[in-house]
């Protein structure tokens, strides 16, 4: 039997940064220089599987990974036992898994300078590369419990990630707000798959997508399953954990828990397309998504307008961008089986999506310079702060770049995604698209005052120390990330973002 | 001596702590045959450690070990899962093939059970084991040390240091 590491790639995505996760402590043991080597080598090799995957993928079509099987490709899927696990490689976990290593490589080049004071660290490094394969493998899994089992992994992994700077009284008090969501959110999604299983006795998303037919206990399990994943996913009204715990976080793995995220998000849709939603009444529960997008932006955006403090002001944007996706991908849902999912449905679609991956990198951009900023003044207050263009002018350029896609300013890489949102929801209800306007006009007011406040003015000698090189590389990076988006919205939505969507509402493989 | 339990007490533990310790492989060998496994016999082994500290009221100078033990469990776990990658991740390709792990699969129906035909899912199940034993122990440790059951340490917490 040849081995085919393209075939294999699902499996080292997974694998790879579970075996790193684990060999960072007895490393550490050697010596502190080999750790964060070793740290660097899986993210980096994770990084490097997901293109591997990305190529196959987009070059040669989706396919599902079974594993335990003695070939990885199942020839028919009703031949193996029904609870095998299987990892679905399609366009759409291309996507996720493109925005999630994007992130996780910029943060973890961050976290050596950042991180260089604090003590505990193989923990930290164990920490970040299983949350790193609890996301990985709830975006790439193709079976309900298993989606338990990484939601769990995650959820934990990120509490403690949280909660790691454990002498400051304000993160135990975040991650245990954050810790007790998780896990009664936990629950909730056990419960609702014991519902499914209970039914049709199959966990698989392929065969349970065959089988469901759209009975009340059905409902209730999706209903179930939207609201922990839109909790997960920051959504309003149950965003109330995502300021707390992305402005407690030590900075550097802030972006990170922001993925964590996004990668429910991208659940919430797989299981609203592919498994569940599709069967049940697609227009119900595209409506749902709608409102709870609107209602997310707004909120958001209104609750950022108040913030003083740096850190809170961008998670509360963080919350209004995820309405965004969630209103987008919900005007696709609501008219999936209408004539106008063609007229515009998809070109909905393709932006909410656009702008999954386009916020993954721009907030994260955001974020990271932010706590560049307390790192260097201590400082997290926006009434105190000011002059720092003179004192950190990389940080002030990467603010900016970030600062002004978020707010959709043509022409940096919010702006296209942007734009096809205003466009196709426009012609779903014109009063979605001015809402969306709106909020964006607000962004721009609240990182114009954010960006005013910290950066420009006299020089009030503010920064006690130099940005460390490694934290101003991971910068850097997502900055070349987000340029390449900017020069390239075409090619990013014909070659990645348009076959994510097809993947995400046709059969799966 | 203020944390050490009666001379009957510690006695009866040494001669408790062995058939534990001795139930808990047992419930780790025969996981792939039997109710237990690789978490549950972890578990029946650290309440050996459990035992241990209400009696003596110490630990020992292991906690590094353990956590390195815990370590090296999942990583060897890991690792016996990416070696099946020939064939697909976790795939058991030790069954079938004869020897201490890999006995000749029974056919299909009721049997008294053939401990040495469970392949890979017994070296996981000893890694899980190993795992567990140790991350309970310390479990058990960090508990014992915060509620006076034990010789408190002379290091202080950065959240104690942050108070004065």
């Amino acid at each position: 039997m040849n081995f085919d590491i393209f075939v294999h790639s699902p499996a080292f995505i997974l694998g790879i940064p579970l075996l790193f996760a684990f060999l960072t402590p007895l490393v550490n043991r050697l010596s502190e220089q080999l750790r964060n080597v070793v740290f660097g080598i899986g993210l980096v090799l994770t990084a490097f599987f997901v293109g591997l995957m990305s190529y196959q993928v987009l070059t040669e079509g989706s396919w599902l990974y079974v594993f335990g099987a003695n070939q990885p490709e199942p020839q028919n899927l009703l031949s193996y036992f029904y609870f095998r696990i299987t990892f679905v490689a399609d366009s759409f976990a291309v996507l996720a898994t493109i925005t999630i290593s994007i992130t996780a490589v910029a943060a973890g080049i961050y976290s050596y300078g950042f991180m260089k004071d604090e003590t505990g660290l193989n923990k930290f490094y164990t920490l970040f590369l299983l949350t790193l394969a609890g996301v990985n493998g709830m975006v790439l899994t193709g079976d309900l419990f298993n989606l338990f089992v990484w939601f769990e992994v995650t959820s934990v992994a990120s509490c403690a990630l949280v909660a790691f700077r454990n002498y400051r009284g304000r993160s135990v008090e975040a991650a245990l707000k954050y810790m007790v969501l998780s896990t009664v959110g936990g629950l909730l999604v056990l419960f609702s798959i014991g519902l499914m299983y209970g039914q049709y006795g199959v966990l698989n998303y392929a065969l349970l997508t065959q089988s469901i037919s759209g009975t009340f206990i059905d409902k209730l399990a999706l209903g179930l399953l939207v609201v922990i994943f839109a909790m997960k996913a920051s959504s309003a009204p149950m965003h109330m954990w995502a300021p707390d715990a992305y402005s407690e976080a030590p900075g550097s793995v802030t972006p990170f828990i922001a993925i964590t995220s996004l990668g429910s998000l991208f659940v919430l849709f797989r299981l609203l397309f592919g498994v569940i939603g599709v069967n049940v009444d697609p227009s119900v529960s595209g409506t749902l998504l709608i409102i709870l997008g609107v209602l997310s932006m707004i909120v958001g955006v209104t609750m950022a307008l108040v913030q003083t403090d740096l850190k809170r002001l961008i998670a509360y944007l963080s919350v209004s961008q995820v309405g965004y996706m969630m209103m987008a991908v919900g005007v696709g849902l609501a008219t999936l089986n209408s004539a106008d999912y063609q007229n515009f449905g998809t070109l909905a679609m393709k932006g909410g999506l656009f702008h999954m991956i386009n916020d993954g990198v721009y907030k994260a951009l955001l974020f990271l310079s932010a706590v560049a900023v307390v790192h260097v003044t201590d400082i997290r207050s926006l009434n105190k702060l000011g002059g720092l263009a003179h004192d950190m002018p990389y940080t002030t350029v990467f603010f900016l770049i970030g600062a002004l896609s978020i707010a959709g300013i043509p022409p940096l890489s919010g702006f296209s995604s942007k734009l096809l949102i205003y466009q196709s929801v426009y012609l779903y209800s014109p009063v979605l698209a001015i809402v969306a306007l709106v909020v964006s006009i607000i962004t721009l007011a609240v990182v114009g005052k954010a960006f005013f406040n910290a950066f420009l003015g006299p020089d009030q000698g503010l920064a006690e120390k130099k940005v460390p090189s490694s934290m101003l590389f991971g910068m850097g990076l997502l900055t070349v990330v987000v340029i390449i988006f900017t020069l390239f919205p075409n090619l990013i939505v014909s070659e990645i973002v348009s076959p994510a969507v097809k993947a995400l509402v046709g059969v799966m493989p | 001596m203020k944390y050490e339990m009666s001379r009957v007490v510690r006695t009866v533990t040494d001669i408790l702590v062995v058939p534990i310790i001795i139930f808990g492989i047992y419930l780790i060998i025969h996981g792939h045959l039997t109710p237990g496994g690789g978490f549950q016999g972890g578990a029946v082994i650290a309440s050996s450690t459990a035992l241990l500290v209400i009696a003596y009221g110490s630990f020992g100078k292991h906690k590094k070990d353990l956590s390195s033990l815990e370590s090296l469990g999942l990583t060897l776990f890991i690792l016996l899962a990416l070696i099946g990658m020939g064939s697909t991740m976790f795939y058991n390709y030790i069954s079938g093939t004869g020897g201490l792990f890999g006995g000749t699969l029974p056919s299909l129906g009721i049997n008294p059970g053939y401990i040495n035909t469970g392949g890979t899912i017994t070296l996981m199940n000893l890694m899980v084991g190993l795992e567990v034993s140790a991350a309970l122990s310390l479990i058990i440790w960090m508990m014992s040390k915060r509620s006076g059951m034990m010789e408190p340490e002379e290091t202080i917490s950065p959240s104690e240091e942050v108070e004065k």
